[in-house]
């Protein structure tokens, strides 16, 4: 039917937008190396 | 809703003779401006149009049409259409053109163009476009595919606030926008075995029967209350829908955010909620829980001047029917919580379970997903001219690309300060920011003036033409060119019914013709529009058929588009499996997306920046609350002031004012009044209504006089009657979203001979303005 990687407005992935901690499971901006919350190391997107 | 119509008369076919007219069925589309595509039947002769009507075979409309399609002839032949291309010859500001040919004209922007790019980088470029939708596309491509310029803009729309945010709050908390279900999105209408009548539909911030918002025909409203359904209307003047209504809440412009905030409180605390979306497709539940405490009815009775009995009923009636649908509008974007107003309203779509349901709100995507290019062509522009974008850096949103345009109030910051780079060329196609668009148009005025060089595209002479414009080109309606619609559903032909008016040339036709010039390795593998629009249709897994098909077909639906509860069957996500298009794959009460970019998390209410709350000692000198922008029935914006028809209808700015109010001002009905606030003031004709709260006055915007003369001073009255003088720029939400246009606030005085020697449009034009410097 349809994915969503067409059309008009549609939002950007939000995989390179926001990253969750592997650890506290804390929303980081995605370009976080270390989260903002308890300090794990952030696996980053490739 | 009535299937009785002379089927022999009114055929199904794209095309038929009619005795010596050649009817063609399709529909339009802007220009003349507009939100829908109704289905029409063009009558013409000898290549000229002679009748407009409505299609009863089209479903969207089913033969019904509004002022602007039935009085199409008057605009299309009107004798102060813009007839060819025309370059400036006089000083900006006085009017004085000289005819010259297409070539010419290209051959002026080509050699800009060039100067521009050799010299100052084609960044420096920016575009503005207006509100018809279907000319956004067209100068989108010009400035990013053809000219390679980031810069797109709305006219100056202070907070991006039509529409963005509440398409933008939609993105952030489900991935995908939602529009109210009576049945629209299937050809078969209320005949669709899977559609049920929504039970009650909250009409929030819109006058539907005249605004014909995005994707949404007010008739549909009536005929879901002929079906049965019940109405709770949200607005702060007694509209004809809000008098049918079980349920009229007249609400304090801008303070929508705190009243779905109490909406949220009352269901949630009675247990309304829909338990079963909530635990098993949301996020974030008890966050919300917590914060609609700090939120009861009788705290935001004060707030919002709702009584409190009042807010607690409708959250009942609306929880309680199922399904229950809300058709909002443009008053919620037009605030300083916009984005948290819509976030709140789209929580309550959510926590009630009308989300994608028969006759709830119901996901949906352009027709077949057609285009990319529609409002965007970013695909055109490479990651290092994206970092060049215009004041996107300071809002996530924006540098996140979640909008495709950049902030129009930090558009203006940079033409003011030349930073971060002069702007030093304007495209203007299908806008007249100064009459319309932009708050504080006098301080847009100035700034527009500092532009070097400036083109406008469009129907008519406008003031920001005279105003600013070194080029003027002759666009095409909507009648005159071949193009398509897929703003929502279903796909539309856009298919000629005349020939071109004298030299017009289509919004397509310029963007071909440039893209030659400019980037034929883009746009020469096209020889014909046609071979264009097959494109836009057919790429990236489209339709697979092309535009002369469509033209055929007239309109088609698109499955995915009437599918319900999409994101139980795996319809929405790219990985195909079953959720939302977000961070955490649920709906999003609470946002994660907000949290990383430094936003509240949860919605919450913002007071206007002026007001009875946020500075009483300035409601002293300015007592009443202003809200502006309530449509015309005849008028699209500032279009429309060229038509006798039009002006017979309208003839005159009008300010609403309760009648009791306007007897303490000694202000009579027809008299000529002063509407001022600190950063100027126009004057509109006073209408009593008795709707209106004693406290809140209501202004047209738009305003203009084409039969005023072009050259400053005077510049078509521009200034004279326009609301815009009243309100602001770079006042907007901290998500960058939503500016106060429909809660700023006023004095109100008559107007005399004495207090009107020297017009607004004068003061503005040869004294610099008003005065007001922002504090």
């Amino acid at each position: 039917m349809c994915t969503n990687d067409k059309g008009g407005f549609v939002p950007p992935d939000a995989s390179k937008l926001v990253a969750r901690c592997p650890a506290c499971k804390a929303f980081n901006p995605a370009k976080n190396t270390k989260c903002k919350k308890c300090g794990a190391e952030m696996k980053q997107q490739t | 809703m009535s299937d009785e119509f002379n089927k022999e008369l009114y055929k199904t076919d794209a095309r038929w003779q009619e005795g010596e007219y050649t009817v063609t069925r399709t529909s339009v589309w802007t220009a003349p401006g507009c939100h829908n595509g109704c289905g029409v039947l063009l009558y013409s002769k000898n290549g000229k149009l002679e009748k407009v009507e409505g299609d009863p075979n089209a479903s969207f409309n089913r033969g019904r049409l509004c002022l602007r399609c039935i009085n199409m002839i008057e605009q299309v032949y009107n004798k102060d259409r813009l007839k060819w291309p025309m370059k400036r010859i006089g000083e900006k500001g006085e009017n004085k053109w000289q005819r010259i040919t297409w070539d010419e004209a290209y051959d002026i922007i080509e050699n800009k163009y060039n100067e521009i790019k050799d010299n100052h980088g084609v960044e420096s470029i920016a575009t503005l476009v207006g509100t018809g939708r279907n000319s956004m596309w067209q100068p989108a491509v010009i400035t990013r595919a053809i000219f390679g310029s980031p810069n797109l803009s709305f006219g100056f729309l202070s907070g991006d606030s039509c529409y963005q945010p509440r398409m933008t709050a939609n993105l952030i908390k489900l991935g995908d926008c939602v529009i109210s279900d009576c049945s629209q999105t299937h050809p078969l209408r209320e005949n669709n075995p899977e559609w049920k009548k929504p039970e009650v539909i909250v009409v929030w911030g819109n006058n539907p029967l005249v605004s014909n918002g995005d994707g949404f025909m007010g008739h549909w409203i009536v005929d879901m209350m002929r079906l049965g359904t019940k109405l709770i209307v949200i607005d702060p003047a007694l509209t004809w829908l809000a008098a049918k209504a079980d349920i009229w809440l007249r609400i304090r412009p801008g303070s929508d955010a705190a009243l779905a905030m109490a909406l949220l409180n009352v269901i949630i605390n009675e247990d309304l909620y829909d338990h079963d979306f909530v635990e098993n497709w949301t996020y974030g539940f008890d966050d919300l829980v917590e914060r609609v405490q700090e939120y009861p009815p009788d705290k935001v009775a004060d707030i919002t001047w709702i009584p409190k009995e009042q807010i607690i009923e409708a959250a009942r009636m609306y929880a309680k029917a199922k399904p229950a649908a809300v058709q909002w509008g443009l008053a919620v974007d037009m605030q300083m919580a916009a984005m948290e107003a819509s976030s709140a309203i789209t929580d309550l779509m959510a926590l009630t379970g009308n989300i994608d349901v028969p006759g709830g709100n119901i996901i949906q995507r352009y027709a077949y997903n057609r285009s990319k290019k529609y409002g965007s062509a970013i695909e055109y522009i490479s990651e290092e001219m994206l970092l060049k974008r215009i004041g996107t850096y300071e809002s996530p949103i924006h540098e996140s690309g979640y909008t495709p345009f950049i902030p129009p109030d930090k558009l203006l910051e940079c033409l003011e300060t030349g930073r971060p780079y002069p702007v030093q060329m304007l495209w203007l196609q299908g806008t007249n920011p100064i009459a319309n668009m932009a708050g504080e148009a006098p301080r847009v005025y100035a700034a527009m003036k500092k532009v070097p060089f400036c083109v406008v595209v469009d129907l008519f002479m406008t003031p920001s033409a005279v105003a600013f414009a070194d080029l003027v080109l002759p666009a095409a309606m909507s009648v005159e060119r071949d193009s398509f619609r897929a703003w929502w559903t279903p796909l539309r032909s856009i298919a000629k019914g005349a020939e071109l008016y004298e030299q017009c040339k289509s919004d397509e036709e310029i963007v071909l013709d440039l893209g030659k010039r400019i980037r034929p390795d883009r746009f020469d593998q096209y020889n014909t529009i046609t071979d264009y629009l097959d494109q836009l249709l057919q790429e990236d897994g489209g339709v697979e058929y092309d535009f002369n098909a469509l033209v055929e077909r007239v309109n088609d639906f698109w499955d995915w588009d009437y599918t319900y509860l999409k994101y139980e069957k795996g319809l929405l996500r790219k990985d195909g499996q079953p959720g939302f298009v977000t961070p955490t794959g649920m709906y999003e009460f609470t946002s994660p997306l907000f949290d990383v970019w430094g936003f509240d998390m949860l919605p919450h209410h913002i007071e206007p920046v002026e007001g009875p709350y946020t500075t009483p000692e300035l409601m002293r000198e300015y007592p009443f609350i202003l809200t502006t922008g309530n449509r015309l029935w005849g008028c699209f914006h500032s279009e429309h002031r060229q038509m006798p028809t039009m002006r017979e209808i309208h003839p005159d700015p009008m300010m609403d004012i309760n009648p009791d109010t306007a007897q303490k001002l000694g202000l009579n009905e027809g008299d000529w009044a002063w509407l001022e606030n600190r950063r100027g003031r126009c004057k509109q004709k006073v209408r009593f209504n008795v709707g209106l709260d004693a406290k809140v006055v209501r202004g047209e915007h738009g305003w203009w006089f084409p039969e005023k003369e072009g050259a400053e001073p005077t510049l078509f009255g521009v200034f004279d009657s326009n609301i815009n003088n009243l309100t602001t720029m770079g006042v907007h939400g901290p998500t960058h979203y939503g500016a106060p246009y429909k809660s700023t606030i006023c004095k109100i005085y008559k107007v005399t001979a004495e207090n009107d020697q020297l017009s607004p449009t004068e003061i503005v034009t040869r004294k610099g303005g008003f005065g007001y410097a922002k504090k």
